[in-house]
């Protein structure tokens, strides 16, 4: 059964059947569009029509898998399967809404993709055979394809019947155009000789003419001689020297460049809709006589030439599905946004960066008025802080392994010591922060600690100090950089670039830690399922969660919000009546963890050992204030009255920008688990040897960690940070369901989306669109430059 | 013979799809399927008669006509359907309703994609201008206008003119000067309902000093937050300031940044910020969903709540009372003493993207005193079906000719209120170009939330409203 199955893939049948389905992909796009405007009014004729196209798709589909071998009897039956086909599509045509209509629009594509494949291969293989039916059938298709195109833009139309009572039968002239089509083809692909010339021109002329006769009244072009000309004449040159350069026959290449001149010079440059009919009737009939006169100049091609056409037609059908969805998906769209940010809101008017300059001067959109505030905010106090403790734990680590300093160790820590003290001063009053001498020194400063732990890092390879407690607190100092530099300078855009250094950050280090810890540890895969879950929801449905758990209400009612009911109820715990006892517990748990964490340090686990000190004093703190009486968390006790105090997560009085992190939150939420799954995967790739070799070494698990698995797992980690920026960078979703954008919180991707569509600004919103696209090329450029490199 | 077969049906496949994708060049509408259009203007040539005859006179049976709208709730869709159906009875023309959450995005994007629905109801005259002034929104027959007007009070329509255009026609009329109070706060307090601002000031003070929040307030709403702060502007600036004023401010003669219209702001804003003064039920004014307010006013949780006259319905969901003898009390929102009583109005009007005569008839219909009454008659059905007696069913009519009888007590006492109004003025927020009345909302709601002074904020939107 497989046997067969395989020799049969490798027939030529088998062989279509592949790009078949990447065309069937397209035909569901086209029949979703194409059925419910059928739908709309299923007049007998048009539900036919349905029956037979299914019918018609069928029976080819059929037809192809017994192009090999076809007994008369298979033959029957296929002819019976169409028939039943066409009445089933029929019969649901009758009954059109639902479930039933979309799948059998799904049906009629694929088998219509395959038909379309196969009377693609068997058109082309005329080619070879009768070049006159090939290049009839050519003419019908793309004057036909014309047709269609010109017809959907509403540029030539037919209006039949006395005024009043007028019917429009605009799509008779696909039908129209394609007949002349074939007649033209088949003209140019069998009069040769002396009248070849004659005939081609003049026909192609006659053509033109008769696309021109149908032209709207909307699309007819007052022609002007001078750009006529002079645009056929330019283009015509230019193609000829390309040509030239490229070594290929300059007289025909002239001759296409200036049909294409012509047909800019006459539609594209002048104003459409104020011309006359005779106008219209030149500018095509042009058009069509140069397409004539470039056909003639080349004889009837031999079979040689003919072998070499076939062979590269056949590639661009296989490429035909890829290139139709990246063209009008992708390339079209991009393109056309750039435009229409040039224009004016209902794009009409040429406005130039205007939409740019409106956009940036929104103060809602970049605020750097206080851009003073950055080095004196307590974000950059913290951050100096951090600095300098990293700093003092890489330094403390290095003179454990061997005794020498490295100066730009040195030069940072000095640096960042320095940092320090300016900052106190600057809290304690001494200094103000916000003068501009102290913004470059602190600035400057900040700059020589990077560029000196860049230099060390660089320096010393996957043998750096900066791993381990030095290197987290190196990224605790930055996040804290970013949040001194991002709750100061405001806006959308600001909030863009936040939102990639936090969720990126957190999404990609928590992900990370999670893979490590879980590695090879009992019940990891479930861990793992449960954390990877989230990426399983969308992001509306992830927002709309989160809305739930951040709800606040009233201090005296019930919170509904789980962090609140959370938050409230440890509250209203440590000022009830039973507080001291749970105090006591809570202190004795405090003691019991200070046990622990100094035995773990006994044994020289430095870092656990105290992570859980500083767990224990926060539970003694929180058992202190238990005994108290004083309250904790959503509960204080002020002047004998116990206050109570809900967290208002989204808005922007509590937390002032910092509202912005709890709408990250769903975000990192979600793509803790993706990153988790990746680095899972890339920490399960290091050879086990290597690891092997470094136990045998005597090296601990967190140094086996820092000093192989990481520096194995690098490029994974260029991938996964990569990948997550270029989706924070498009956030959208979250935003849109959380806050709308309200509170401080909007971003790119939801400002483009309320310019166009409730402003109605779409020039605007384009400008939007495009500095987005412009954040996120950088980026993309990097990874796909990874990718090659990967690749090579 | 295979090879012919296969030819012969590969080029019916693609001779049928050239066929069938030629049929339409639409999109597949998000909502109603659109009717194709006529081609050409074939109705441009017709004499504008009357369209409501002659579509009662069933010459216009078996068309079709699609209107899109934001009306979602069950009490204004059962309402607004049952009406359509009236028509179609009387006329054979099937008028179909369909509402979305998205509606002004999505009809933007209809538009936008050349699929429009034949007719909408739009809130916002500045969108229906806009959309007027780009052509798609078809200018009303001026028989037809001609016709409404002389139903309706001077100037109902006059937000929807543009360059001697009417370019839609109010079919629903909304009444925002209303102050709802708790009557046994008031009736506990002895208090009355002041005649001036500042007496409902001072009442407030003295309310703060028994113990009482004397206001309910919340401007949240989704991605339209802020709003009811925009009510409050301009309800005050037709208090405080003058109607001369209020029309250049909203024809944006008059900037946010003028020193009359920041102080408006200001004496808003004192009033809020004063402390025990307002109850937010979500914690701050900006994340208070504006229909979280009825339930504490109808507990007696604050004393009072400004708001337009559609939030009746909210007292009904909420298990409240209205009238004398019921929870909830009605009053006209305090002028400011000097002798005129402005009253704020905002209304849903009908436009047509299409020009055909059946929707021209429906339009006329809808307007007409008999749609009115019809609608009236048919909504307050569907809010009695939902809940208790005495349901109002949230819509009011300003067409004189209509009906009274149809309307109930609280009903009547709100088209008393429009009558006496000197002078009327719709909302404007909803006049201003859509950037301008958005900046409004989110510059708006930052000043409310301490986010931004007054000014700040203020100056942000004339920078917004420069697009």
């Amino acid at each position: 059964m497989l046997t067969e199955l395989r020799t049969r893939l490798k027939t030529r049948v088998g062989r279509l059947l592949l790009p078949s389905l990447g065309n069937s992909i397209v035909l569901v796009v086209v029949s979703f569009r194409v059925l419910p405007v059928l739908a709309g009014s299923p007049s007998l004729p048009q539900r036919l029509v349905a029956g037979a196209l299914a019918g018609a798709g069928i029976a080819v589909a059929l037809e192809a898998f017994r192009v090999a071998e076809k007994p008369p009897l298979r033959r029957a039956a296929s002819l019976l399967l169409a028939l039943g086909a066409s009445l089933l599509v029929w019969y649901v045509y009758m009954d059109r809404e639902g479930a039933r209509a979309a799948i059998l629009s799904v049906v009629i594509a694929v088998t219509l993709s395959g038909a379309i494949f196969v009377g693609a291969n068997r058109w082309l293989d005329e080619a070879l055979k009768r070049w006159t039916l090939f290049t009839g059938l050519t003419g019908a298709a793309l004057l036909g394809l014309v047709g269609l195109g010109l017809v959907g833009n509403r540029s030539i139309s037919l209006i039949v019947g006395a005024s009043g009572e007028r019917v429009d039968r605009s799509s008779w002239l696909v039908g129209l155009l394609a007949l002349v089509g074939l007649a033209f083809g088949v003209l140019s692909g069998a009069v040769a000789g002396r009248p070849r010339l004659p005939v081609l021109v003049v026909s192609g002329a006659g053509t033109g003419a008769l696309i021109g006769i149908f032209l709207r009244i909307g699309s007819l072009p007052s022609l002007e001689l001078a750009p006529l000309i002079s645009a056929t004449l330019a283009v015509a040159v230019a193609a000829a020297v390309l040509a030239r350069l490229r070594g290929r026959d300059a007289t025909s290449a002239a001759l296409s460049g200036a049909a294409l001149g012509w047909l800019v010079g006459a539609f594209g440059i002048p104003e459409l809709g104020t011309g006359a009919l005779v106008e219209g009737i030149v500018g095509t009939a042009g058009l069509g006589l140069l397409v004539g006169l470039r056909l003639a100049i080349s004889p009837i091609p031999d079979l040689s030439a003919r072998i070499v056409l076939e062979t590269r037609l056949r590639t661009v059908i296989f490429l035909a599905p890829a290139l139709t969805f990246v063209g009008s998906a992708l390339v079209i769209p991009t393109i056309r946004t750039m435009y229409l940010s040039l224009l004016d809101r209902r794009s009409q008017e040429f406005v130039g960066l205007d939409n740019f300059r409106f956009i940036f001067l929104q103060p809602s959109f970049l605020n750097i008025s206080s851009w003073r505030n950055i080095t004196a905010s307590s974000e950059f106090f913290l951050f100096s802080v951090a600095l300098v403790l990293a700093l003092a734990v890489v330094l403390l680590r290095r003179r454990r392994t061997d005794q020498y300093l490295p100066p730009r160790l040195v030069i940072s820590l000095v640096t960042a010591a320095a940092l320090v003290i300016v900052t106190i001063a600057g809290r304690i009053g001494a200094v103000d922060l916000a003068a501009t001498p102290l913004i470059l020194v602190t600035a400057v400063m900040t700059i020589v600690v990077a560029i000196a732990l860049v230099l060390y890092a660089r320096r010393h390879p996957g043998n750096s100090a900066l791993d381990g407690p030095g290197g987290g607190l190196l990224v605790i100092a930055v996040l804290l950089l970013s949040f001194a530099f991002f709750t100061n300078l405001r806006g959308t855009l600001m909030n863009n670039l936040w939102w990639v250094v936090t969720v990126t950050v957190a999404a990609t280090g928590l992900g990370l830690a999670i893979a490590a810890l879980a590695d090879r540890s009992r019940g990891e895969a479930v861990a793992k399922s449960i954390i990877f879950m989230p990426m399983a929801l969308s992001f509306v449905g992830a927002s709309i969660i989160w809305r739930f758990m951040y709800i606040s209400r009233l201090p005296d009612r019930a919170q509904t919000g789980v962090l609140n009911a959370l938050w409230v109820n440890i509250g209203l715990r440590s000022v009830s009546d039973g507080a001291a006892r749970s105090g006591i517990v809570l202190l004795v748990l405090a003691a019991l963890l200070v046990f622990l964490g100094l035995a773990a340090l006994r044994s020289r686990a430095i870092g656990s050992g105290w992570s859980i000190v500083l767990v224990a004093m926060f539970f003694a703190w929180v058992g202190a204030r238990f005994m108290g009486g004083q309250g904790v968390a959503g509960a204080s006790v002020i002047d004998g009255l116990t206050v109570i105090s809900p967290i208002i997560f989204l808005d922007s009085q509590q937390f002032g920008a910092y509202n912005n992190i709890f709408v990250m939150i769903p975000f990192i939420w979600i793509y803790t688990g993706f990153a988790m799954v990746v680095f899972s995967a890339a920490i399960k790739g290091v050879p086990a040897d290597l690891l092997e070799a470094g136990r045998v070494d005597g090296a601990t698990e967190s140094q086996s960690f820092w000093r192989i698995v990481m520096p194995q797992i690098q490029p994974t980690i260029g991938v996964v940070v990569t990948t997550i920026i270029v989706v924070v960078m498009k956030v959208f979703d979250i935003v849109k369901v959380m806050t709308n954008g309200q509170f401080g919180t909007q971003v790119l991707a939801n400002e483009m989306w309320n310019r166009s569509f409730l402003d109605g600004n779409f020039g605007v919103g384009s400008a939007v669109a495009v500095i987005l696209f412009l954040s996120v090329l950088p980026i993309m450029f990097v990874n796909i430059r990874r990718m090659q490199e990967n690749a090579a | 013979m295979k090879s012919s077969t296969l030819r012969f049906a590969a080029t019916l496949a693609a001779l049928g799809l050239v066929v069938a994708a030629c049929a339409g060049d639409a999109d597949e509408p998000a909502a109603p399927a659109p009717t194709p259009a006529p081609a050409g203007n074939a109705w441009d040539g017709l004499p504008a008669d009357d369209f409501l005859a002659r579509a009662l006179a069933g010459e216009f049976a078996g068309t079709a006509v699609n209107i899109f709208g934001s009306e979602r709730s069950e009490v204004e869709v059962g309402g607004f359907t049952d009406t359509l159906k009236v028509f179609t009875e009387a006329t054979g023309i099937n008028a179909v309703y369909t509402g979305s959450a998205d509606f002004e995005q999505q009809l933007r994007v209809m538009v936008a994609g050349n699929v429009p629905p034949d007719m909408a109801m739009i809130p916002q005259p500045g969108s229906i201008v806009a959309y007027g002034l780009e052509g798609a929104v078809q200018p009303v027959p001026s028989a037809i206008v001609e016709r409404i007007n002389a139903q309706f009070p001077v100037g109902t329509n006059a937000p929807y003119e543009s360059g001697g255009e009417t370019f839609a026609l109010q079919i629903k009329t909304d009444l925002k000067s209303i102050l709802w109070y708790n009557n046994k706060v008031f009736a506990d307090g002895g208090y009355t309902i002041p005649d001036t601002w500042d007496g409902l000031k001072a009442l407030s003070a003295k309310m703060i000093a028994d113990g009482i929040k004397p206001w309910c307030i919340g401007i949240g709403s989704g991605g339209a937050t802020g709003w009811p702060f925009t009510d409050w502007m301009e309800e005050m600036i037709l208090r405080l300031e003058d109607e001369a004023l209020y029309d250049q401010w909203v024809a944006g003669d008059v900037t946010f940044s003028d020193p009359r219209i920041i102080a408006v702001a200001e004496e808003i804003l004192s009033v809020w910020n004063t402390p025990g003064m307002v109850l937010a039920v979500e914690g701050t004014i900006a994340s208070t969903h504006f229909n979280q307010n009825a339930t504490p006013l109808i507990s007696g949780d604050c004393a009072m709540h400004r708001q337009a006259q559609f939030f009746a319905s909210f007292f009904d969901s909420a298990g409240g009372t209205i009238g004398p003898d019921g929870d909830i009390g009605v009053a006209y929102f305090p002028a400011a003493g000097d002798g005129r009583t402005p009253v704020l109005t905002a209304g849903n009007a009908i436009a047509a993207f299409r020009k055909a005569p059946e929707v021209w008839a429906l339009m006329t219909w809808l307007a007409d005193s008999e749609g009115q009454t019809t609608r009236q008659v048919k909504q307050a059905a569907r809010a009695a079906a939902g809940s208790s007696a005495g349901a109002n069913s949230g819509y009011l009519s300003s067409n004189l000719e209509a009906d009274r009888s149809v309307f109930n007590a609280l009903e009547q006492s709100f088209i008393e209120i429009l009558a006496n109004a000197s002078p009327a003025r719709f909302d404007g927020s909803d006049m201003m170009k859509p950037e301008r009345n958005r900046a409004f909302w989110d510059e708006g709601t930052a000043a409310v939330n301490g986010d931004k002074s007054i000014t700040e904020a203020f100056a942000a939107i004339d920078v917004a409203a420069r697009g």
